[in-house]
């Protein structure tokens, strides 16, 4: 693995472990290792939410996550219960990408500002997104929750 | 009471940060929100008389930068005596970043995710509380 990739993954890493200690509070168990379980649930609808990035580094970081984990993950932000998959849980998915990106940013950009980030996208998928999987500068980092285990991924790489 | 304006994109997190406020010291403020620069600054500018103002950064139509750029061109037009204190919440937390909000007119900034209590804490700075 690159010392980009490395950079990468500690700092996806560290962000989802704060955003879970702080602003959606669960237990989580954080597996480093770059393969995830993306099919291990089947076919299941997931939300996806994506932000571009373009300057220095360009490419997207995304994070996928099953519609149930996504509901807890909603309900635990707002404090209040959450039954169906609406604008809240759409919002929430798109915020979490958004600290997400953030914390990446802020960790490879300590000083200068490396590339720049776009408004968040959110997706509902029914499979796995192929074009993560074949894009050759792929990371994916699963983060396990006490309500499922949702991916983090990064397609982030130099510009030519 | 103080009124507190929370101007953001995502009502998700309008709703946490009127959660937190809620449960809090500040429970008594009146809150009023905005999705975007754009329409937080005509709310100042309709009158709308405010003592914070919590923004995020990145926005469609008008990002919370350029939103303090023309809040603060508003006051100084107008000859405000008490410039509102304006705390930026928002995900980046670079150098750059932190640089260009607090030379921009921004008082205090909040790095994303964040706590009641460091909401708390920031809102003390810039309003504290009367004993």
């Amino acid at each position: 693995m690159s010392s980009l990739s490395e950079n990468i993954q500690i700092a996806l890493l560290k962000t989802a472990a704060h955003l879970l200690d702080t602003m959606i509070p669960m237990h989580y168990d954080i597996e480093s290792k770059d393969e995830a379980s993306m099919s291990s649930d089947g076919v299941s609808l997931y939300l996806m939410g994506n932000i571009k990035v373009t300057g220095k580094l360009i490419g997207s970081l995304s994070v996928s996550i099953p519609h149930s984990l996504a509901l807890d993950m909603t309900a635990r932000m707002l404090d209040e219960p959450i039954e169906n998959v609406g604008d809240d849980v759409y919002e929430t998915v798109a915020e979490i990408i958004n600290i997400i990106a953030g914390g990446v940013k802020s960790a490879l950009s300590a000083e200068s500002e490396l590339f720049q980030l776009g408004l968040p996208q959110v997706l509902e998928l029914e499979q796995a997104p192929l074009q993560f999987l074949n894009n050759p500068h792929r990371l994916h980092v699963p983060i396990r929750t006490e309500s499922g285990e949702f991916v983090l991924f990064s397609t982030l790489h130099e510009a030519q | 009471m103080p009124t507190i304006m929370i101007v953001d994109d995502s009502s998700v997190t309008r709703k946490v940060i009127k959660k937190h406020i809620k449960s809090g010291p500040y429970a008594t403020c009146e809150l009023v929100e905005a999705p975007n620069g754009e329409q937080a600054l005509d709310t100042f500018k309709s009158g709308q008389k405010v003592d914070i103002v919590l923004s995020d950064w990145n926005m469609p139509k008008m990002n919370g930068l350029e939103f303090v750029k023309g809040l603060r061109a508003f006051e100084a037009e107008t000859q405000v005596s008490n410039p509102v204190k304006v705390i930026m919440i928002t995900t980046e937390g670079t150098i750059d970043k932190v640089t260009a909000a607090m030379e921009s007119g921004v008082n205090e900034y909040i790095v994303k995710p964040f706590t009641a209590d460091t909401l708390t804490k920031t809102l003390k700075k810039v309003l504290p509380l009367q004993v």
